[in-house]
């Protein structure tokens, strides 16, 4: 018996008075990797950032259940020492604060870890996944490219290891390259029991990996749900192809 | 270290303060010379046969101007002389230009030269005179009048419907807001009155080339455009006065009243000839969910203080402010913008690129308030300033001034030269000087020419390349 | 000017010499103003200036004991006293540099009626430890310190401290350097009324990256000018005007003569609890700055309701021959989304806010390298009141 990790019910989400999301539902049980595609503006960052707790998506409806708790006005940071990390498709800049720091910081608010811990366990996750250890002396995303912003995002996941990983358009800006790392971290993660909710426009970094259902966002809402091969047939025909009700599959 | 620092010598001479940008180095202030009297402005309303009402306006607005100060910041190089103001109420005044051999020479020689269409020529001469403005009344008037459209010369707004103009003229620009506001209101004649109905979208940029009656009056010309509710326009003021040998002082005013959810674009091309002194004063008041476009572009005139000026007094107003400033020669352009933001979620967007070449000054002078309350509102400035010699300048003054919290403005500025090298590769490719400058100066422009109707665009071009050209600086 | 009944008329002060610095008489204090033109739409002062005038020398006592100073300084002036510590390198005489005058302003007039000596430094050699300077005032008391720094072919670090706790205190520094590299830290902390003025003529060869951090008290008027002369010389200057529940107008001028100098001015101000922080950064580059580059980045954060922020950035540029110049302004809450980024992490809405706050001090004060430390230090103790 898999344990349910995240249940959205009947989510309706306004930003600015406009109602962004339309009533969505879905269940994702603990270790699962469920992906979430959609064109343009049907609502996937803000599925991933209401999730999160961003104060400027406002839940009209419907809740979020995390972990057996009902979350959906909780604020960020306590989501996030329940185990929710979001990886950003547009990580800030903070400038003045180095990587390692905010690093430190992070670990020790969401795992306890200590400074000088952490300090080590930073430096040999980087070794681990090969990444360049000058990162971690620059500053907070501040010049840094897309590509190298979203390893960052990577190397802090992998770090803080937790219950449910969201990633908001990983590979959106990247080279080939570093959607290899990045989907190869994401695999790592999900192997290491990870709950994994990953909102992509594109499908090609599925080729890296194997999701246990996909749905589709239109509109504000879940219009259909299914396994690999909606990707396909959105690869092939596009979003206009996969309606709820023409779709063999159904949410 | 015996040796006397600028910083003694400036200290010395007292002159520290001045050089740190409060006050604008220029010669010499504006001064006003002579006096309006009561008179003058009772012959004037006499001539107009104007109702009673507009005439105690005139008079209250004569003596706010006798009472109101100087502003401090307007400075100039020649003296205003009142008495010549007189001269515009006499209606038997010659020196209107009826006729090509009043323009100045070296102006027709360019045209003689350049032979260019007569839409352009409206543009470069601005000579009303030789303009048919009854055909485009004409053409239009039928559809106008259908859709309830009013669009008439002032004066004769003021006859015909009193209502609508008392309720909304010198309430979005009072003549007590400073000197010039009070002059202009104590003295206005000529200009247009537009109103446009409750939903009605007009599908075409009005062109404005008044009548002019008497060619000193429109040296005061009054617009004012009332959009009704969910309304659309789009108003293209050309340079519409005439051009004079002699020296002159333009006081103009454009009122806009933007209601709920009504869309105003008001364009401005200012060539006036190289002795105006412009001096307008331009502002739209919006209303919720409204939005109020200004493009104001000034080539001409000797010195030229505009800002137009947007007051977003209803929740979710927007405007948007284009300035394009050219001062070719030893002239002074001292333009900008100004928004208030009075209700939540309103919205401002200000982009100013000013050109000066060959001892060309520009000012930036610019002006956003975010008030307390204006909750989630936003400002954006942006001024480019292109500098294309050594001998021009340009100065940017922008206030940024919020009281709101949950506001933003954000501003930025850049001021750049014409590089050397990017001068000397276009060279390489052929490219004439002349033409390299009007290049990078259009480019530099691009943004704001995208807003522009296509003609219009083609327009400013010529004139631009005009301007750079080897009969150009025209005046 | 000077006449020996004149003198006899003004309060004594510690010292009969009064032959260094300028004089200025009462009938000619009265005919000065606070500013030299008055406010405009789009050009205006911010500093609440009838503050001064309550407070003023015509009516607060200009002599105060000195009081507990935070920090001892190389030169320590608190209240009318003065004491010193001069480390080897650093030579004292009297007077100023005359790059101050009290005909400028009715503040600049104050200041000069209530001083009762100036002190002169000059740097004769390269400093390892920095210079301390710290200005202090615990009483109600209109108390002026005044004091000249000369730098020629040397290295430095100066640390300016500036404490007004009670009445008003004015600080005028002086400073005149050649071939010359200098690090100027200014630490602001205030709770009554501070006027502060820095007057730097920067000649050929000189280089100077200053950071100033203000706590503003009731009213700061903090001001530093800049005029860079020489050929070459340079300026980066830094500042963080912070005000909480109190007022800062902080005036930064750069004037710059000399072909290719190079100057970049930063601020980024934070006001909170009703506070005013206001910027008006100038950079002005004349015409036989040639082949210079100029830039101002002003930024205001406002961190609550009912506080406020204004942000002025001016650039004039009167040659054509220039490199670059830029300036840019911004007045605006903290960015919710990186906000919103860090709460992500863990970290609740105060920490988020004092870890940006932290980075924008150690960002602004990263041109520093030998007072590096001590600055953010500084900033450190601000961010804790902050927030």
């Amino acid at each position: 018996m898999v344990m349910l990790m995240l249940k959205v019910e009947n989510l309706h989400v306004n930003v600015a008075e406009k109602e962004i999301l339309r009533g969505v539902d879905f269940e994702l049980a603990s270790g699962e990797l469920h992906v979430v595609m959609g064109p343009n503006g049907s609502g996937k960052s803000t599925l991933a950032l209401t999730i999160a707790g961003h104060p400027r998506y406002t839940v009209t409806k419907g809740r979020i259940i995390f972990d057996g708790e009902e979350v959906t006005r909780a604020k960020p940071e306590e989501r996030a020492r329940k185990g929710i990390f979001l990886s950003f498709q547009h990580p800030v800049e903070v400038e003045g604060v180095k990587v390692i720091n905010f690093f430190q910081r992070t670990l020790k608010n969401l795992r306890g870890i200590e400074e000088v811990e952490a300090y080590d366990m930073i430096f040999k996750a980087v070794e681990e996944l090969g990444f360049e250890g000058s990162m971690l002396s620059r500053e907070l995303n501040v010049g840094f490219s897309g590509g190298e912003r979203k390893k960052l995002e990577m190397l802090q996941a992998y770090l803080v290891k937790p219950k449910l990983l969201i990633l908001d358009e990983p590979d959106s800006g990247v080279d080939v390259d570093s959607l290899k790392v990045i989907a190869g971290v994401i695999a790592r993660l999900h192997k290491e029991g990870t709950g994994i909710l990953l909102i992509t426009h594109y499908g090609r970094i599925l080729e890296y990996l194997n999701p246990q259902r996909v749905h589709v966002l239109k509109e504000g809402r879940l219009v259909v749900s299914g396994g690999m091969e909606l990707v396909k047939l959105i690869e092939e025909k596009g979003f206009a192809a996969v309606n709820g009700d023409e779709t063999a599959v159904k949410a | 270290m015996k040796q006397q620092s600028r910083l003694e010598e400036i200290l010395k001479a007292g002159s520290l303060e001045e050089i740190l940008g409060t006050a604008v180095p220029y010669p010499k202030e504006i001064e006003l010379r002579g006096e309006i009297t009561e008179d003058v402005i009772r012959e004037i309303s006499r001539i107009k046969n104007e109702p009673e009402w507009m005439l105690r306006h005139r008079l209250k607005a004569l003596e706010l101007f006798k009472k109101l100060p100087m502003p401090r910041w307007v400075v100039g190089i020649e003296e205003l002389d009142l008495e010549s103001f007189s001269l515009y109420s006499k209606p038997e005044v010659s020196n209107e230009i009826k006729d090509w051999d009043d323009l100045p020479e070296n102006i027709r020689k360019t045209f003689e030269r350049l032979n260019i269409p007569e839409i352009e020529k409206r543009f470069l001469s601005g000579l009303t005179a030789v303009f048919d403005s009854e055909s485009v009344y004409s053409q239009l008037k039928e559809e106008f009048e259908k859709k309830g459209i009013i669009m008439v010369p002032m004066e004769e707004a003021v006859q015909r419907y009193p209502d609508l103009v008392k309720r909304y003229f010198g309430r979005v620009f009072p003549p007590g807001e400073h000197k010039f506001s009070a002059l202009h209101h104590a003295l206005w004649s000529g200009g247009a009155f537009v109103y446009i109905p409750k939903g009605v979208r007009v599908p075409f940029p009005i062109e404005a080339f008044f009548v002019i009656g008497s060619a000193l009056e429109g040296q005061f010309e009054h617009t004012l455009l009332i959009a009704d509710e969910g309304s659309y326009v789009h108003f293209i003021e050309g340079c519409s006065a005439p051009m004079y040998k002699g020296f002159s002082f333009h006081d103009g005013m454009v009122e806009i009243y933007a209601h709920r959810n009504a869309t105003v674009k008001f364009t401005t091309i200012q060539n006036w000839s190289r002795n105006v002194i412009n001096f307008n004063n331009k502002r739209a008041i919006i209303e919720e969910n409204a939005y109020v476009e200004w493009i104001e572009g000034s080539i001409g005139s000797h010195i030229t203080y505009t800002y137009p000026s947007s007051v977003l007094k209803g929740e979710g107003a927007r405007t948007a402010q284009y300035v394009v400033s050219l001062s070719n020669g030893q002239y002074l352009k001292d333009t900008g913008a100004k928004t208030w933001h009075l209700a939540p979620n309103t919205s401002s967007k200000i982009v100013s690129k000013s050109i000066s070449a060959n001892g060309g000054i520009n000012i930036y002078r610019g002006l956003v308030r975010i008030l307390k309350g204006a909750k989630n509102s936003t400002a954006t400035v942006s001024c480019d300033s292109l500098i294309l010699d050594e001998e021009s300048k340009a100065y940017t003054y922008p206030h940024n001034q919020s009281d709101e919290p949950s506001a933003s403005i954000i501003h930025e500025a850049t001021t750049g030269k014409l590089g050397e090298d990017k001068l000397f590769y276009m060279n390489s490719r052929g490219i004439s000087e002349e033409e390299a400058k009007s290049l990078i100066v259009l480019g530099f422009i691009s943004e704001i020419l995208e807003g522009l109707p296509f003609e219009y665009v083609e327009v400013l071009k010529k004139v631009i390349e005009l301007e750079f050209s080897e009969v150009g600086g025209v005046g | 000017m000077r006449s020996n009944e004149l003198s006899n008329e003004r309060p004594s002060g510690l010292s009969d010499e009064r032959s260094n610095e300028p004089l200025i008489t009462r009938e000619a204090l009265e005919k000065l103003t606070y500013q030299k033109y008055g406010d405009s739409p789009t050009i205006k002062s911010y500093t609440k200036w009838k503050l001064f005038e309550e407070n003023s020398p015509l009516r607060l006592p200009t002599e105060a004991k000195a009081g507990e100073v935070p920090i001892r300084g190389n030169i320590t002036l608190s209240g009318s006293e003065a004491s010193f510590d001069l480390p080897d390198g650093v030579e004292l005489g009297e007077g100023t540099l005359g790059l101050s005058q009290p005909e400028e302003s009715r503040i600049l007039g104050f200041h000069f009626y209530a001083l009762k000596k100036a002190y002169r430094l000059k740097i004769t050699r390269d400093l390892v430890e920095p210079l301390v300077i710290a200005s202090h005032l615990s009483r109600r008391a209109f108390i002026s310190h005044h004091i000249s720094i000369e730098a020629e072919d040397v290295k430095a670090p100066i640390i300016i401290y500036d404490f007004a706790g009670k009445g008003a205190k004015s600080l005028v520094v002086e400073l005149k350097a050649r071939n010359a590299e200098l690090e100027i830290l200014t630490v602001g902390r205030h709770r009554a009324l501070s006027h502060y003025l820095l007057r730097a003529s920067l000649g050929e060869g000189a280089s100077v990256r200053a950071f100033t951090v203000i706590s503003a008290g009731e009213m700061s008027h903090h001001r530093e000018d800049y005029s860079l002369e020489g050929k070459g010389s340079e300026l980066i200057l830094r500042g963080m005007p912070i005000a909480i529940g109190s007022a800062v107008d902080y005036l930064t001028n750069v004037l710059q003569y000399g072909e290719k100098t190079a100057s970049e001015t930063r601020v980024h101000g934070f006001s909170y609890e009703n506070g005013w922080t206001v910027h008006r950064g100038v950079a002005k580059v004349f015409e036989s700055a040639r082949n210079s580059s100029s830039g101002v980045v002003s930024q205001i954060t406002i961190m609550d309701e009912g506080s406020l922020g204004v942000s002025v950035p001016m650039l004039e540029v009167d040659t054509g021959e220039i490199e670059s110049a830029f300036h840019s302004s911004a007045v605006r809450q903290f960015d919710e989304d990186a906000l919103f980024y860090l709460r992500s992490r863990g970290l609740d809405s105060d920490e988020a806010m004092s870890l940006f706050v932290h980075g924008i001090g150690e960002a602004l004060s990263g041109h520093l390298e030998r007072l590096r430390s001590k600055a953010r230090s500084a900033t450190a103790e601000l961010v804790e009141e902050l927030l």
